[in-house]
Formats: structure tokens, sequence, C-alpha cells
């Protein structure tokens, strides 16, 4: 639970980031999407039942974001779903799961997963959110394999420290 | 087989996928009360917003600056020969010029339109990545904004305030997906609807396919009544292609927005009702056609062949 409380705060500064920075820079191809990055990694160096958990709680924040119009739960629901899966692959690999290279190519694999898994239950809800993917994606994706590398070293402290928490105090 | 560690972890994912659709279905009957609770988040995040704020000025003067670097030779000697005090002076005032300029067109269109607006700082932008095409301003409820206000900057349309607490409000830009607005061709009246299509470009469809549509044709928006979303006569667009298939009862166009809605840094937010319909007098004067160049050649004969070439022509 202390894992988890000590994860909001590293998500909601993460969020301030995308919104009062990253989004307003006019990046080429598209903006880069820091709090996805930081929420993906998280979840791949984190335990499955608590990745799902800090996924389900990242999604709410992101469907609550001020500046979301998208209906409140879709986020929830893919960001469980691929956090979840994506610490899954974090256990199978055990210890190279810390490596950069593993972390990025992780982490890239999974935003295309949670942009077109996002897409896809926009389309079957038929809600107008998500119909820019194509255009967008290519550069989302780009801009995670540049920065995913330059922020995962910062990404593996702070979780190290996270899950030395939640083995002192469970 | 899975181990019980296991399957109970799926059991844990599988409830929290089920309460995200719960919460989904509730939203979509209308049931939560979504404005509030981003309110909330609006409020929790505020802090760690203009705490960030204070870096996004320094780091997109690096950005535009380290973009110009490659160009030539001749700039990268220039700018390693300035000094940091003289660098930073000169962003700053790059930063203050951009602005006041925002600012003055800005208030001319609201001047010229008689429009009664309160000018506002984009203070936060949603991302491309969370799929929304929305802004934060730093005005609110005490500045006199409320929901379904016409947000405009000095070259045209913005898009419109979705939510407004006490001293932010949200805008949705015209580019997003779910915008849609009604307009009115300059000079032929033709009414129509533009819809965001989250690319550059926005989708414009007549309801009368008869209606005569040419690439280069502007509009402005219709207005709605009391004003609100849309007061009437703000720049939209200018058509950029026209979809020639005769065989719907519609027509419908590509529309290239006045406003570049990446680059929005002040806008104004129009907060009171609008009494004379300023019509076409808000678009900017048409570009004249480019003279087509001719040339004329005088050739003035030669008197009298020479015999000899004759001959030799022969």
């Amino acid at each position: 639970m202390r894992k988890t409380l000590f994860f909001l705060p590293i998500a909601l500064v993460a969020l301030a980031l995308q919104n009062a920075v990253v989004a307003r820079i006019p990046f080429p191809f598209a903006d880069p999407s820091i709090f996805l990055i930081v929420i993906l990694a998280w979840a791949f160096l984190e335990d499955p039942e608590f990745a799902a958990l800090q996924g389900f709680i990242a999604g709410l924040l992101l469907d609550l974001n001020p500046l979301s119009v998208g209906l409140i739960g879709h986020w929830a629901f893919v960001l469980a779903a691929v956090c979840y899966g994506t610490s899954e692959m974090g256990v199978q690999l055990r210890s190279s799961r810390r490596a950069p290279l593993t972390l990025t190519v992780t982490v890239t694999g999974a935003l295309l997963i949670s942009l077109m898994l996002f897409a896809l239950t926009s389309w079957l809800i038929s809600a107008e959110q998500g119909l820019s993917f194509s255009r967008t994606t290519p550069g989302v994706l780009l801009w995670s394999a540049l920065i995913t590398p330059l922020l995962s070293p910062l990404i593996i402290r702070m979780s190290r420290f996270a899950q030395g928490i939640g083995a002192r105090n469970g | 087989m899975a181990t019980p560690d296991k399957s109970r972890s799926r059991f844990f994912l599988i409830a929290l996928l089920v309460t995200s659709l719960i919460i989904v279905t509730l939203d979509l009957r209308g049931s939560v009360p979504g404005q509030t609770f981003r309110g909330i988040t609006n409020t929790v995040l505020a802090p760690f917003q203009s705490f960030f704020r204070f870096f996004y000025d320094p780091i997109n003067n690096f950005i535009s600056e380290a973009s110009n670097l490659g160009r030539s030779a001749d700039k990268i000697n220039e700018l390693e020969e300035r000094n940091a005090k003289l660098e930073e002076e000169l962003s700053r005032f790059k930063v203050a010029t951009r602005e006041l300029e925002q600012l003055k067109d800005v208030l001319d269109l609201a001047a010229a339109g008689r429009y009664k607006s309160v000018p506002a700082r984009v203070i936060a932008a949603g991302s491309a990545a969370g799929f929304s095409r929305t802004i934060e301003l730093d005005v609110g409820a005490r500045d006199g904004v409320a929901t379904d206000m016409t947000v405009i900057s000095g070259a045209g349309l913005v898009g419109r305030v979705i939510s407004a607490s006490e001293s932010t409000s949200i805008a949705l830009l015209l580019d997003d997906e779910t915008f849609k607005a009604g307009i009115r061709m300059e000079a032929s009246g033709i009414l129509g609807v533009i819809s965001g299509t989250g690319n550059s470009q926005l989708s414009l469809t007549l309801f009368d396919s008869s209606s005569e549509l040419n690439a280069g044709d502007r509009m402005v928006a219709r207005g709605s009544s009391n004003s609100r979303p849309f007061v009437p006569g703000v720049p939209v667009g200018t058509i950029t292609s026209v979809d020639q298939n005769s065989g719907t009862l519609t027509k419908t166009a590509l529309v290239k927005p006045f406003v570049n809605l990446n680059s929005l840094e002040v806008v104004a937010v129009v907060t009171g009702k609008v009494r004379v319909n300023p019509r076409d007098s808000l678009l900017p004067p048409a570009p004249k056609p480019t003279p087509t160049p001719t040339v004329t050649v005088y050739i003035t004969p030669t008197p009298e062949p020479s015999p000899t070439k004759s001959k030799k022509a022969n």
C-alpha cells in the first residue's frame, strides 16, 4: 500500500510536467508522452498485482486530467491491462529488466499496445477520441525510444527505493 | 498451472478491469459528475503545474534556438559570441514581444467585432498522446468566464470553453475530433458545419450539395443564439480542397484554420453577447490574385533578304 502511496506523487508530477511543459512545446511529429513512459516503465519494474493497481490509478488520473475530454474509466481500463502485461513480462525477464535497452524496448512496445488498445476500445464504444491514432502514434513511439533511456536511470532508482519501502513495510 | 499467487493477481486484474468498465458505463450514462472530478484533479495538479511553468519559457526558447543551430555556420558563431546574460535578456524579450504581438492582435480583433472579451494566457495543453486537443487558460469564473464561451486569437476562432473553475478554464480547440461549429461562407452566406478531424485541417459540410465551393473561399462563425457557444463573425479558415463527389446530398471540403493552434500563447475569451453581427468585416483582406506575366516581343523584319543567303538556303 505504501508503495502505491509513493507512486501517486510521481504520477502527479509526471502529469503536471506533461501538461505544463511537454504538451506546449511544438515537438516535430507528435508530443512525447512523459506520463505514459513513466507509468509503463514503473509497471515493468513492479510486481503484476501492484502494476495493475498503479496502472488503474494512473489511468484514472489521466481520465480525470482537466485537459482530457474522453470517457472516465477508459484510460484506467487500458493502463490496468497493459501495466499488468508489462509487469508479467518484467517478471519473466527477472534481473535483465533493469537494463536500459530492455526497458526502452518494452516501454516503447507497451506504449504502442496502450495506444492501439485505446484506439480499438474507442472504436468499439464509438467514442470520437483516438481517431488520430495513426497520425500521432509513430511520433509518440519515436520520442519514447529517445526519451526512455534518458529517464530510465531515474525511474530505476526511484523504483528500487519504492521496492525498499515495500519490503520494509509490506 | 497457475500458482495461487498468480491466480490471485489475475483475479485482482479482472476486478480492476470490471471496475473501470463500470465507471465507463456510468460516464456514458452521464451519471458521473466528470467536471467536478476534473476540477478536483485540477486543484491537485495546479501547484505542480505552476512550478513547472517557470521552466517552460527557458526550455521552449532553448529548443527553438537549438533547432536554428544546424541551419548555418554563421548563426552558430554568432550564438557563441553572445554572452549568457545577453542571451537570457534576448529570450525574455522575445517571449514578451511575441506575447505582446499576440495580445495586440487578439484585442484588435475583439475591438473590430465589438466583442466584450478578457485576454488570457495559455498555461497548459492537452497532449496528442492523450488524444485531446485542449488548452488551459489563466482566466476563470472570477473573470466572467463560463462554459460555452468563444475563445479567439488575433487570427480568428480558437475553440470554446468546456469548463471553468474559479481562476482557470479549459477550452476545446477547433481541431479536436469532438469539435463542431456552424459557419457561414464569406459573401455567399451559405451555411455549413465544420468539425475537427484531429489533423491540422478541418472538415466542412454544406447541407446544400448544389452550392458552389472553391479552394480559397473563406468562412466566419455563424454565431449561436445568445452568442454562446459561438459569437458571429469570427474568422474560421480557408478552403484548401473541395470533395468533388457529386452523388451525395451534402458537399464537403477541407479547411485550413486561420489560427496556428500549435503556437497559441495569448488568446481572449468573449464574455459578452454580441449586439451587432460583424458579418464578413473581420476577415483579413482577401489575397490579391497574382497577375499572370505576359511578354510581348516585337520583331522588326529585315528589309531585304540578301541574295547570297537565299542561295545558301537553297
